[in-house]
């Protein structure tokens, strides 16, 4: 059985020049137009359909980041609420008079 | 000379055993302990997670509809009825905090107070559930269907889903009730206190909904 070879340093330089031509080559009019809806909509500043789709989409853009930091914050909250503190010989080990 | 030895040995045995035991003592494994996160915890919050991306995927949609249409609610469909929904809200915040009481009886020790404060919660969230239902009839009526355009479809689909986990914290309420009534809380809060937090996002959802919704 034979083992993998680390990748070198080169192999690593080739491969991030060919993902940046990769990124370079794509076209951004086809980004632009991913969604049909977006497309239309957005395009006319002055719809309320516009920036009722401009605000819904930064509402869910920013809803992740929300409750990520919220259930992440929680966590570490009950988790250090709930740690037993050290016993005396615990801190007496530690050196801590 | 050999008697000299043993009684040296024998002098010395005591301190032996002595720096054993104590070496023992300081190489002995921990007892285990409970884990600083209970699996319940968890897996209430990752829950919570879950339920919040789910309405807000529903609210991102019924903002869509709500600020992109000039006007609403459209001219032909019923406004929505704001004074009984604020008498709704109330008792739906009143279980908050009746909520709160019974995890705290249950902290005390207090077994009829936490019976007592279960009960009365579910009993203000059946009342939301059917003053609501009620509410919806006489819409019906009025002609605001699910089919109605937009408008009834984001109405009943939020605040339907709404309804359906407040039946479902209901359903999980009188779980803990029934538990509570045969004494397999005391002492394990882990049941209760996921349901009180559960209860509680379900209150708290209700103010945005209310807000964003009937206003």
């Amino acid at each position: 059985m034979t083992r993998m070879r680390k990748p070198d340093r080169q192999t690593w330089v080739l491969s991030a020049c060919g993902l940046a031509l990769a990124l370079a080559l794509l076209p951004a009019q086809s980004l632009a137009q991913g969604c049909a809806m977006c497309a239309t909509y957005l395009s006319n500043g002055a719809d309320p359909r516009a920036q009722a789709f401009k605000i819904s989409i930064m509402f869910l853009m920013a809803m992740p980041f929300v409750v990520v930091t919220t259930a992440g914050g929680w966590l570490v909250w009950m988790y250090r609420r709930s740690r037993p503190s050290p016993s005396i010989g615990e801190l007496e080990e530690e050196g801590v008079s | 000379m050999a008697e000299g030895r043993t009684a040296i040995v024998r002098r010395l045995q005591p301190v032996r055993l002595r720096r054993d035991a104590a070496r023992r003592t300081k190489d002995r494994v921990p007892p285990p302990q409970a884990p600083p996160l209970s699996n319940a915890r968890i897996a209430v919050v990752a829950l919570l997670v879950a339920e919040t991306m789910f309405f807000s995927g529903l609210i991102g949609a019924y903002l869509i509809f709500r600020l992109g249409t000039a006007v609403w609610p459209p001219p032909n469909l019923p406004h929505l009825p704001l004074a009984v929904t604020w008498l709704n809200t109330v008792a739906l915040m009143a279980s908050g905090l009746t909520m709160l009481g019974a995890l705290r009886a249950a902290r005390r020790g207090d077994g009829r107070g936490l019976q007592r404060g279960l009960a009365v919660t579910a009993v203000l969230g059946l009342t939301f559930l059917v003053v609501q239902g009620s509410e919806w009839v006489r819409l019906v009526h009025h002609g605001l269907t699910l089919s109605a355009g937009t408008y009834g479809a984001t109405f009943y689909t939020l605040i339907g889903t709404h309804a359906a986990h407040v039946l479902g914290a209901v359903v999980w309420l009188g779980l803990v009730w029934h538990w509570a009534r045969r004494g397999e809380i005391a002492g394990s809060f882990g049941a209760l206190e996921a349901c009180t937090v559960y209860w509680l996002f379900v209150c708290a959802l209700w103010l945005v909904l209310f807000a964003l919704v009937y206003q």
